[in-house]
């Protein structure tokens, strides 16, 4: 009698509800782990864009300040920038010649062994300079292009084939910005125009 | 004996259906939030790419319109048939065509009511290189990233100049400028070669069903940036 009275108050899960309990957690864990993969690579996505916009303004601030500030240099500057470099339509090159004196060249540079390309600035006496200073953002050196409006030098009414021309270049390149596995390219075209106004008038 | 039977059985309590249909319903509000949560930071992450770009281009527009202006200045004679403020008489120097154009000059004269222009590039004139192009449509910008020679996003074939819509098949970019003369007030209201000119650029972009194609720019700011600068004719103003 003892047994059987203390039997009765004995109250346990059956079977079928822990079964179905499982099944429930089962359900609700993987749809959450589901949620945080989802939530990682979104995040991971985040910062490669973060990354990416701050990457590319610090890109084409550096290079609006060496224009704006200098003057579009049509001569040989280093052994990268050459004279007529402007009128090849692959041209890569930009010479820029600053308020002090100085010349300078920018061009690709491969900064790793997968042929990942970046740009650089030297100055007649040498320096090198990195214009993006990232290491995890690179240039598609196959897309990479300054195209510079007028392709001659302006600055001289007699010889120059466009006298007069306010000079301009558009900058299109298409950037590589990774992440852990991830990576986002982005095509990107810009233009810049000089804010020289020594240009002789015609 | 009967009765304590019945007592064990009404004393199994358990979920009513109102209170497992409640349990149901938070369960599934908090999950589809959560999904909603992580699909619009997905979504915004690429809005961001895309901002980017659009920015670029945007900035191109600008600078497009304001080195035509120097080039105006550049290549034009100066005049001393302009507007003083402060005689009020038509005696100072300007480059009175810096609006008009002229021979191997950039008509950038809009309108006071405003004018649509598309930005072209004009292959075949080697000495102006972009081209205004009054348009009331075909704003879209085509890739080219295998041979970008002009540039990446080109506005149209080269050198047709005639433009493309903003279709689902290309960038889906679409950029108009739109240069509008300003004379509401003084100096610029005074004189024909005192004007100021507004130029805005609109870059848009089509991104699935929450931004869908078009060639026009949407009105709000969803998939959209908007550029404005003023020009002024401000260069060797003396008497």
């Amino acid at each position: 009698m003892n047994s059987r009275t203390y039997k009765s108050h004995n109250f346990g899960f059956t079977l079928i509800e822990i079964i179905v309990a499982t099944t429930i957690f089962v359900i609700t864990v993987s749809a959450i782990l589901v949620l945080f993969g989802f939530v990682l690579r979104t995040n991971r996505e985040v910062q490669i864009n973060r990354k990416a916009a701050q990457s590319i303004r610090n890109f084409t601030e550096v290079l609006a300040r060496e224009i704006r500030n200098g003057k579009i240099y049509y001569g040989t500057a280093g052994t990268d920038c050459a004279t007529g470099n402007y009128s090849q339509s692959t041209n890569q090159t930009l010479a820029i010649l600053t308020v002090d004196g100085d010349l300078l060249c920018f061009s690709l540079r491969t900064v790793s062994s997968q042929g990942q390309m970046n740009l650089q600035k030297i100055t007649t006496t040498g320096t090198l300079e990195e214009v993006i200073n990232s290491s995890s953002m690179y240039i598609k050196p196959g897309t990479f292009r300054f195209i510079i409006q007028p392709e001659t030098d302006p600055y001289t009414q007699s010889g120059g084939l466009y006298p007069g021309i306010q000079p301009m270049v558009t900058i299109a390149a298409e950037f590589v910005v990774e992440e852990g596995n991830s990576s986002v390219t982005i095509p990107y075209q810009t233009s810049i125009s000089s804010d020289v106004y020594d240009i002789p008038n015609l | 004996m009967k009765n304590i039977f019945l007592k064990t059985k009404t004393s199994q309590s358990g979920q009513t259906l109102i209170e497992t249909l409640v349990a149901a319903f938070v369960l599934v509000m908090g999950i589809s939030a959560s999904i909603g949560l992580a699909s619009y930071s997905l979504r915004a992450t690429t809005l961001s790419t895309k901002q980017i770009i659009a920015m670029g281009l945007a900035r191109e527009g600008v600078e497009a319109v304001k080195n035509m202006r120097d080039t105006n200045w550049l290549r034009s004679a100066m005049t001393t048939n302009c507007f003083n403020y402060f005689t009020q008489a038509s005696n100072a120097s300007c480059y009175q065509n810096w609006l008009s154009g002229g021979t191997a000059l950039y008509n950038i004269a809009g309108a006071t009511t405003g004018t649509n222009y598309r930005l072209g590039i004009d292959q075949a004139q080697a000495t102006a290189y972009w081209k205004l192009t009054s348009a009331t449509n075909n704003y879209g910008l085509n890739l080219n990233t295998t041979n970008p020679t002009y540039g990446f996003y080109i506005p149209g074939t080269i050198p047709t100049l005639s433009g493309t819509s903003v279709t689902a098949s290309n960038t889906k970019f679409g950029r108009r400028i739109t240069i509008l003369q300003d004379g509401t007030f003084a100096p610029f209201s005074s004189a024909t070669y005192l004007r100021r000119v507004k130029v805005s650029v609109d870059v848009w972009w089509a991104d699935g069903t929450r931004c869908p194609v078009s060639d026009t720019p949407p009105t709000g700011s969803k998939c959209h940036i908007k550029l404005e600068t003023y020009l002024t004719n401000w260069k060797n103003y003396e008497l």
